[in-house]
């Protein structure tokens, strides 16, 4: 939680939770940390609270650490105030666990000043982002057309990885629950799988120069984030946060409010418009002693003004329509630009995403450095996925 | 004046005065080993039973024993089998490298020049650093687009050798082990420096009598009585770089396509980001007997040595 959130938090709690003690100690800063303590001391029913990102959330629900909230949200005035796919990416087996205080979907951002001065258009198919992305590395001296992370085990990896593979799985996660058998098993082909493998494997070695600079290849979320702000790339699929960097420098801000455009990711052949929905719900422990002061507490941090504040900190968006309907959202191009982009959002089915992201960055990793081809790579993916799921480690 | 022999004060304490002083020992004892058998035995223990179950820390109360499943398992897991033979490498690599360039950074400490107490004094430095600030540094340095590395690189004409060196699948693994020479050389050479001034200056200036020159002054009287010290430094720090996990969790997390996986790294990411404690345990348990199994070869190596 970024400090003037926490500022924000300390002025008003005391006004608007009276006869409650809120604890200041807001945890670690990085969710992964945050994620460790939980799962290990949250039966001891403390914190009351958690924030968490979606794959966190749905981990605390398999641990039996978030308490059902369906009932005190129904009764809630503001419920209708939530756009309906983010409280459905909060919807695990049928019960509500967490209120969303932002959302976010990956979308395309392109140089419109190169794209202008190349007499490009914007991509609408993978083949299109490869070629003009080729040819901006190709023309532009010092730029790659195509800026991608690629680290190994890194959540940003993942989820662009996960945002093309839902255009080419037709919007759909890569496993599905089985009610009859009571299990999850695969939904999707080891072709689909090869098919992102290709399109990152192209990236990196289709065009001579290539797409995206092959000297990037395994870079982690900050520096694909600094390289498109400081013009070192031209494309990269990415989320809204990075507005926030136009206050790091005059060549950060100039590119991100002059020379920056949105567009949807682009599609690969027979592909539906479909990218990573990112949630970040408010929860409260199921082993919480202080349960109703918990749900007055998560009305707070999910209330239109709260919600309206850390969005304009964050420069996230906002997952109520009251908050997305004042002024200072309304009337902003990058808010309304990935606005528009949230009803292709597609939430991650609810399962334990720790290993499956490993073995996914892992098989991108082969491809990029050519340790296996994707054919070969879909398939060894597609049989590590499939015995996860067979088992029982999802 | 009157004294009494030790068998005759022996004779005259009561049996009780005998219990109530072993009583104060113990009693004395109790807090050191009430920490280590709660810090160290009782999670070992635990670690060896989890890792005969399929506990999962977000399934906690589905835990069954599952027998040797796990380390079968886990022997049979192509990124385990990498990560091992990863962290033997590293680990030989590293204490072999440090005990040598420590040898070479002590002899020059050693030197009366001109402002050597400088030098001694901050030789240090890159010993008191925090890991976490070692590893920025090191990722800043070598970052493709600003690292300086590749903008000397650059300016000198050797643009075709830049690369982004962490994801190079060639380099990663030697970067991950020049941070660790990096951290670690200064440390073994001031150690290796104190037991050096210990060394009676005698048996330098009889061996200059009898003719020997600087090599065999080194080979025949200091390496012999650092023998000692280098088995301490070689002990402590197979362990420390065979558990180390900052250093690689912190620069590459195991890549690029595992080239720099070594089994904590490995564990970490199978307990944490998977869950899968039981199967974490096994592996930890596997690290633990390699570990014992080195530390005693170590030893029984340098107990030769030292001996001789």
């Amino acid at each position: 939680m970024k400090e003037p959130m926490i500022k924000w938090l300390k002025e008003h709690l005391p006004t608007k939770l009276p006869g409650v003690t809120v604890n200041d100690n807001f945890g670690p800063p990085v969710y992964q940390d945050g994620q460790q303590k939980f799962v290990v001391q949250g039966r001891k029913g403390k914190p009351d609270v958690i924030e968490a990102v979606l794959e966190g959330m749905i981990a605390y629900q398999r641990a039996g650490l978030l308490a059902p909230i369906d009932d005190l949200f129904e009764k809630w005035a503001d419920k209708d105030q939530f756009i309906p796919s983010t409280i459905k990416a909060l919807t695990l087996n049928g019960k509500l666990y967490g209120v969303p205080y932002n959302t976010n979907v990956r979308v395309l951002l392109y140089r419109k000043d190169l794209f202008q001065k190349y007499g490009l258009s914007v991509p609408k198919t993978w083949d299109e982002m490869l070629q003009e992305a080729a040819t901006i590395s190709s023309k532009q001296s010092g730029v790659a057309g195509l800026g991608l992370t690629t680290k190994n085990g890194s959540v940003r990896t993942f989820q662009e990885f996960i945002s093309f593979f839902f255009e080419v799985n037709n919007g759909e996660n890569p496993f599905k629950y089985d009610e009859t058998g009571k299990k999850w098993e695969m939904n999707t082909t080891p072709d689909k799988l090869a098919k992102v493998l290709k399109l990152y494997s192209d990236c990196f070695f289709a065009a001579n120069p290539s797409a995206a600079n092959q000297n990037t290849r395994g870079n982690d979320y900050q520096a694909t984030d600094t390289d498109y702000v400081s013009g070192k790339s031209a494309m990269v699929p990415m989320g809204p946060w990075i507005y926030s960097y136009r206050t790091t420098g005059e060549v950060a801000k100039k590119i991100l409010e002059e020379e920056t455009g949105v567009a949807p990711l682009p599609l690969p052949p027979g592909g539906v418009q479909a990218t990573y929905l990112e949630v970040k719900p408010i929860s409260i422990n199921a082993f919480s002693k202080e349960k109703e002061a918990a749900w007055e507490l998560v009305k707070i941090l999910t209330s239109k003004e709260f919600v309206a504040a850390a969005n304009r900190i964050e420069g996230v968006n906002p997952p109520r329509k009251d908050v997305a309907e004042l002024p200072e959202f309304k009337n902003d191009w990058w808010e309304q630009a990935f606005i528009a982009q949230l009803p292709t959002g597609v939430a991650l089915a609810a399962i334990n995403w720790g290993l499956v992201i490993n073995d996914i960055t892992e098989s991108l990793q082969k491809a990029i450095y050519k340790k296996q081809t994707p054919e070969d790579g879909g398939k060894e993916l597609y049989n590590t996925l499939d015995q996860r799921a067979k088992g029982d480690q999802l | 004046m009157h004294f009494r022999s030790p068998k005759s004060v022996n004779k005259s304490v009561p049996i009780w005065t005998s219990l109530s002083r072993k009583g104060f020992g113990y009693a004395i004892l109790f807090p050191a080993l009430f920490v280590i058998l709660g810090l160290n035995l009782y999670p070992t223990v635990s670690g060896i039973l989890t890792s005969f179950t399929n506990k999962s820390l977000i399934d906690p109360s589905h835990s069954a024993y599952v027998g040797f499943d796990n380390y079968l398992k886990i022997l049979k897991d192509p990124v385990f089998q990498i990560a091992l033979v990863h962290s033997l490498e590293l680990t030989s690599l590293a204490v072999l490298l440090q005990v040598i360039l420590g040898l070479v950074m002590a002899t020059l400490l050693i030197q009366n020049v001109p402002g050597i107490h400088f030098f001694r004094s901050v030789a240090m430095i890159t010993w008191v650093l925090p890991i976490i600030a070692s590893v920025v540094m090191f990722r800043f340095l070598t970052l493709p687009s600003y690292g300086l590395i590749n903008i000397v690189l650059r300016d000198i004409g050797l643009e075709r050798l830049g690369r982004n060196w962490f994801g190079d699948e060639t380099y990663a693994f030697l970067l991950v082990l020049i941070m660790h020479l990096w951290r670690n050389v200064p440390f073994y050479a001031v150690a290796f420096l104190a037991a050096m001034q210990a060394i009676p200056t005698d048996l330098y200036e009889a061996a200059r009598i009898d003719g020997a020159g600087d090599w065999r002054q080194f080979w025949f009287i200091t390496l012999p009585n650092l023998r000692y010290i280098i088995l301490v430094m070689v002990v402590l720090h197979v362990t420390f770089t065979f558990n180390n996990f900052d250093f690689v969790y912190l620069s590459t997390g195991g890549g690029p396509v595992n080239a720099t996986e070594v089994l904590p790294t490995y564990i970490y990411k199978q307990a944490w980001n998977g869950y899968v404690l039981g199967y974490a345990s096994a592996g930890g348990v596997l690290m633990l007997v390699i570990l014992v199994v080195l530390v005693l070869a170590c030893n029984s190596l340098t107990r030769g040595l030292a001996e001789e």
